[in-house]
């Protein structure tokens, strides 16, 4: 118990939160991944980020006017290099970034929303 | 100063089961066999043609979630500067696509100067390690 409060009064305890750094692995404990292996975090993430990014698209293309839809869509089913991509949104999409921060924002809180649940732990 | 993302979540207004709650159900961990085995249902069946719990809010009055998943994973593979998120990329010293941006972000509350979500290099640390470690690179 001794090392264990040397330990913490070192601030080498291993901390989910570090008071200097943004950094928390809640959104891993709302999912209960926070001992998984880290094949399984990474595999979580990147299926996150694939989900936010498709409800991000969602959100793109209901505020699109219909002529534009169709030409946005049309995008992502030929070769499209990253510039014209980058061209139609700043053109036709200026609120990207707050679509994406908008998005991101749900994810989470839904996420923790959800582990908040008693059955969900 | 830096703005915070913990706020509301501003899909209320739209009165629906938002659609992340079937990506949460199925990314966690809570054990919940029957739910997983019903989207793995679902994503066998071409067209959502399942009749599975999960799968039938993902097709309320909508289209088919295909086209926007592909444009979604387009999206990820887009570089993050291009866009203007630069200050991901600053940190991690190296180019830095929008997903892979967007996984640093999940482990951040804040924005920076440029509205973008803050990263932290604790952030990139952790996540390129549990990714170097699917790859097989020793981190």
């Amino acid at each position: 118990m001794l090392i264990n409060g040397i330990i913490k009064w070192l601030g080498l305890r291993d901390s989910a939160v570090d008071e200097n750094t943004l950094f928390s692995d809640e959104i891993l404990r709302a999912f209960n991944l926070h001992d998984a292996p880290d094949e399984a975090k990474a595999e979580f993430l990147q299926s996150a980020s694939e989900a936010i990014l498709t409800e991000v698209v969602k959100k793109i293309k209901a505020q699109l006017p219909e002529d534009k839809r169709s030409e946005f869509l049309q995008l992502f089913d030929r070769p499209t290099n990253d510039e014209e991509l980058a061209v139609f949104f700043k053109t036709h999409v200026p609120n990207f970034k707050e679509l994406l921060v908008s998005e991101l924002t749900r994810f989470k809180s839904e996420a923790l929303k959800h582990a908040d649940k008693p059955d969900a732990q | 100063m830096a703005e915070s993302l913990r706020r509301e979540d501003p899909s209320k207004e739209e009165g629906h089961p938002t659609p992340f709650m079937e990506h949460i159900e199925r990314l966690g961990g809570n054990g919940d066999d029957k739910k997983e085995s019903a989207h793995q249902q679902t994503t066998e069946d071409a067209a959502g043609e399942s009749d599975s719990s999960i799968g039938f809010i993902e097709r309320l009055g909508e289209e088919p979630p295909t086209k926007e998943k592909k444009a979604g994973k387009r999206l990820g593979g887009a570089s993050a500067a291009d866009w203007g998120w630069t200050g991901a990329a600053a940190i991690a010293g190296i180019p830095l696509t929008i997903g892979r941006a967007l996984e640093y972000a999940l482990f951040g509350w804040e924005l920076d100067s440029n509205g973008w979500p803050k990263i932290d290099k604790q952030s990139i640390a952790h996540v390129d390690k549990w990714h170097n470690k699917v790859a097989g690179v020793k981190g």
